[in-house]
């Protein structure tokens, strides 16, 4: 069949289908399942709940147990900080993902853009937490507890020489590292892994012609 | 709401074209209804609004993120278009299940070249609507003319 010989037939399908599917969808505005606005609901969660929390969390160990603890309070504020940041960008990264304005190439360009750099910012900030909290967490011991354990390898002790402290200090925290990043990247995979793949074969065959007809 | 009225048929197609299923095909109905519904403010009328309805409906398709339904998907004429049953006739019938089939079996792409191609839109009206040049959209049209011949005749 030539494609000319399907134009009277593509005429003939018209809108006769569900004529109130229109008037339905008044009904239905914020009600409308799609991956992108349930990770918008998600994220809205997450933000009310860091809101509740993080706040009282940071007050009382800021001013309870007569401010011996207050560095707890100084984690949860940088905590909160880094989720700020996280909360912007995927925020801007979930609207960019709900725009549907523009040409299909320039639509499909910006959302591999916007996908791309999150993935990447989603990577190494979550990786980075790893080190960091233990950072936190041996620093906060050594300082707090003047009875360590003198045969426990992370801190300095007549058994424990601070070159043997230094080597078990990287060791953990490679190894910590390596397994954040090894399970962040599979899980940033499997969030959105398969519609990023998508997007880039669908603009690899837009750009085929393209690229085969430069110059060599 | 009055818009997407007018322009139900583009919608209706894009649907088509994009989804098997009866249900996967009212959910994209539905998300390219509220993404008309939801861009309509930033409309600036800089193109015809069926220029810009087609440019929504096909992002939304193509780009859009949506899970599927997970069940068996079914190819054949009684789900995929809604002639009139008056105007249904076997030969005619055959031929949009052909039909169908075979634009199916190109890429997400050059469905929508084709849509467009069928829709009689200009070379420099889909230009807008993809942002594809018109002179590498001539030539995949060649390359589809051939790719669908081949589908249909097997």
């Amino acid at each position: 069949m030539e494609l000319d010989e399907m134009r009277s037939d593509w005429k003939r399908i018209s809108a006769t289908a569900d004529p109130d599917a229109i008037q339905r969808l008044d009904t239905r505005k914020g009600n409308i399942h799609s991956p992108v606005r349930r990770m918008l609901r998600n994220l809205r969660i997450e933000t009310i709940l860091m809101l509740v929390t993080y706040p009282i969390i940071t007050i009382v160990y800021f001013f309870g147990f007569r401010g011996y603890m207050q560095e707890i309070s100084w984690f949860t504020l940088t905590i909160g900080i880094i989720f700020s940041i996280y909360y912007y960008r995927k925020n801007k990264l979930l609207r960019s993902l709900e725009d549907m304005g523009g040409s299909v190439h320039d639509a499909l360009e910006g959302k591999i853009h916007s996908l791309d750099s999150f993935m990447r910012f989603y990577l190494w900030a979550g990786t980075a937490l790893g080190p960091i909290t233990m950072g936190f967490i041996g620093w906060l011991t050594w300082k707090k507890l003047p009875d360590i354990d003198p045969h426990n390898p992370f801190f300095v002790s007549t058994e424990n020489p601070l070159v043997k402290v230094v080597l078990a200090w990287i060791f953990s925290v490679v190894l910590v590292t390596v397994v954040v990043f090894i399970l962040n990247k599979w899980y940033i995979q499997m969030l959105y892994g398969k519609h990023i793949n998508k997007l880039r074969s669908i603009l690899e065959d837009m750009q085929e012609e393209e690229r085969i007809n430069l110059p060599s | 709401m009055k818009v997407l009225g007018t322009h139900k048929a583009i919608l209706h197609k894009v649907c088509h074209l994009y989804e098997h299923l009866a249900s996967d095909r009212e959910d994209l109905f539905q998300e390219i209804t509220y993404q008309v519904w939801k861009a309509w403010p930033r409309f600036r009328g800089d193109s015809r609004i069926s220029t810009w309805i087609y440019r929504i409906a096909l992002n939304t398709a193509i780009t859009g993120w949506r899970r599927k339904k997970g069940r068996i998907r079914l190819m054949g004429v009684d789900n995929i278009h809604d002639v009139p049953a008056e105007e249904m006739d076997t030969e005619g019938e055959e031929r949009r299940k052909k039909m169908y089939d075979a634009i199916r079996g190109l890429s997400e792409w050059e469905r929508a070249l084709v849509m467009l191609y069928l829709e009689d839109k200009s070379y420099e009206e889909m230009e807008e609507i993809l942002g594809v040049a018109q002179n590498t959209l001539r030539v995949r049209m060649t390359r589809i003319r051939e790719k669908l011949r081949k589908l249909t005749q097997i």
